[in-house]
């Protein structure tokens, strides 16, 4: 039987990428958006891999006599002509043709995308120590005349940090999630933006002043008016003074770091 | 397998040292994994993460790095496996040149044909060994493949823009290392270093070449799988432990943060498509020490530990990743001081 359990494995974990990756996008949660036709492929072939072997190791289990499965004590059956099917050693650690038991823990990862899929990553680490990652300086286009600009996080601290006039007397529209606030802060709007998969997570911030804080870790847009402070080069928190809070449903990809979308009147 | 077949009597006794090897290997890593487990519920009590936010986080984060590895390391075993029942071995042979010494250069520069991330090249660097290459050159690949091809160094120029000494500086140091590491192995390597752990290569009987593949594919994407599992646990651990303002203590001196961000980029595991865009939002490092950073991530991390424990047995990392750490440090210093 045991060596019906590898291939299952294998079934298992290829099903859960297909699981987050069909017809859903829960993977968006895990990974950036471009390893989506790689994360589903990889799920096909797996899924693929794993059936295949399971029909072989079946007809095989079923095709032999019984008594070639009973544990002879001088491993007598061994030698017999069956010998591309015993590998039910794995009493002793060492397994040819199935797998090893380390295997065993790639169960762990499968089953929690396919039972409950864990949330992205948020507050939590949004939040921890106060670092906020710093943003380059980028080629600032002249912005457009209009009441309100939305704009990204990191475009916002990008200007605030190298081109902050392009900000005075300008209304801006930003969206990102909730955390609480530091010293002298009612709370932060935060992104986490991503370049592979959420271990590289790196998170931008914004320090909110005047309205409430809404809930902890809720997506919410923010209209306000970007305030002049000192700003530490290598963690830069700029400050908002808003006007209006909305709150909105978390955005398709959390780690993409876009302007929001402002619905034409 | 052959001599199980030709001693019946005594195939239940496993006298042979390689059986043994393997068993402890997983259960080290099952320990490993209990230890990390346990290591982050430790965490939550003692340092008062009353939520579980802690733990969802590194919930989310070691799926997020097997989700993320699962492609290229199903992609390296698909390579392997395919080495292993179609290419003949004479063909490496053939390519590469007989002089060991000469062979580890060309087998580094070799590296950029393979992308994607650190975790395709353990098992093609395996499948190299077994299919009769001297085992420095399959090394000197192994350390190179994931830090020099094209994928990489775009990322990396997208990371830097309007440095690309940055890229430069990066392959320069990558391939020294790499092609030093399989020089010091020619030189100082012993054979019975490396354990490559035996595969389900030519049962003899009834064995098609397609059911050779899909064998020899279970077992190395099982094995590397689970190895994949344990080292996303440690680095998953390490990423909600290592508070990232730690970090900012160490920036103004320049011999410390060298070997920090080095340290660093080890505990992080973070895949080599990704981490020029780690290293370049660590701004108040020196140049010489983000190259550092993205040198050693992609030859010795969390992961990469785990996955050529799996391939090479336990013992191979405690050596190959520690003169790897040095030598990478001690060739980006050298690169950045030229170069940066």
């Amino acid at each position: 039987m045991r060596k019906l359990t590898y291939p299952a494995l294998l079934a298992l974990l290829g099903a859960a990428l297909l699981r987050i990756t069909v017809g859903s996008e829960i993977y968006l949660r895990y990974v950036k958006e471009s390893l989506h036709p790689l994360v589903m492929l990889s799920g096909a072939v797996l899924l693929g891999l794993g059936l295949t072997g399971l029909a072989r190791e079946l007809r095989a289990l079923l095709r032999q006599p019984v008594h070639h499965y009973r544990r002879d004590e001088h491993g007598a059956y061994q030698v017999e002509a069956h010998a591309a099917e015993h590998d039910d050693e794995d009493e002793h650690g060492h397994s040819h043709g199935a797998g090893p038991r380390i295997a065993w823990l790639l169960g762990a990862p499968a089953l929690a995308l396919l039972l409950f899929a864990p949330p992205a990553l948020g507050a939590y680490t949004a939040n921890r120590d106060g670092a906020a990652a710093t943003v380059e300086l980028a080629d600032y286009r002249e912005l457009a005349t209009g009441p309100v600009t939305p704009m990204s996080m990191s475009e916002f601290i990008g200007r605030s940090l190298h081109d902050s006039g392009s900000l005075t007397d300008r209304q801006v529209l930003l969206t990102g999630f909730v955390t609480k606030g530091g010293a002298g802060t009612d709370w932060h709007l935060n992104r986490l933006t991503v370049s592979c998969c959420a271990a590289d997570a790196r998170p931008l911030r914004v320090a909110i002043h005047g309205k409430e804080a809404p809930t902890l870790n809720s997506w919410v847009e923010v209209t306000g008016r970007w305030r002049f402070a000192q700003l530490d080069n290598r963690s830069p928190v700029p400050h908002l003074d808003v006007l209006e809070v909305r709150t909105v449903p978390a955005p398709r990809n959390p780690y993409a770091d876009r302007a929001p979308v402002v619905a034409l009147p | 397998m052959g001599t199980k077949q030709a001693s019946p009597p005594r195939s239940r006794t496993r006298p042979a040292a390689e059986p043994l090897t393997e068993q402890t290997q997983s259960s080290s890593g099952w320990l490993f994994g209990l230890g990390c487990a346990v290591i982050v519920l430790a965490g939550t009590g003692l340092f008062g993460w009353s939520d579980a936010a802690v733990v969802g986080a590194w919930r989310t984060l070691l799926v997020s790095i097997v989700v993320q590895g699962v492609p290229f390391l199903l992609l390296g075993t698909v390579v392997s496996a395919a080495i292993g029942a179609f290419v003949p071995p004479s063909l490496f042979a053939r390519i590469l040149p007989k002089n060991p010494a000469l062979a580890v250069p060309v087998a580094g520069v070799a590296g950029v044909v393979l992308p994607g991330c650190e975790c395709a090249s353990v098992p093609v660097a395996g499948s190299l060994m077994r299919r009769g290459v001297t085992p420095a050159a399959a090394l000197a690949f192994l350390l190179s493949a994931p830090a020099v091809n094209p994928v990489v160094l775009v990322s990396t120029a997208i990371a830097f823009p309007g440095k690309p000494e940055m890229v430069a500086a990066r392959l320069a140091a990558s391939l020294i290392t790499a092609i030093t590491m399989g020089w010091l192995w020619i030189r100082f390597g012993k054979e019975e270093w490396l354990r490559l752990p035996k595969r389900p290569e030519s049962h003899g009987t009834g064995g098609s070449r397609w059911e050779e593949f899909r064998r020899g594919m279970q077992h190395d994407f099982l094995h590397a799988g689970g190895f994949l599992v344990v080292g996303a646990m440690a680095a998953a651990t390490f990423n909600v432990l290592v508070p990232p303002g730690v970090l900012a203590m160490f920036t103004d001196s320049p011999w410390l943060s060298v070997p920090l961000l080095a340290l660093l980029a080890v505990l992080l595991s973070v895949c080599s498509e990704a981490d020029a865009f780690v290293a370049a939002s660590l701004t108040g490092f020196s140049p010489t020490a983000r190259l550092a950073f993205m040198v050693v991530g992609p030859m010795v991390d969390m992961k990469l530990i785990a996955l050529q424990s799996g391939a090479f047995g336990r013992a191979f990392p405690a050596r190959f990743a520690s003169t790897t750490f040095v030598v990478a440090i001690l060739v980006s210093v050298l690169i950045g001081a030229v170069l940066l």
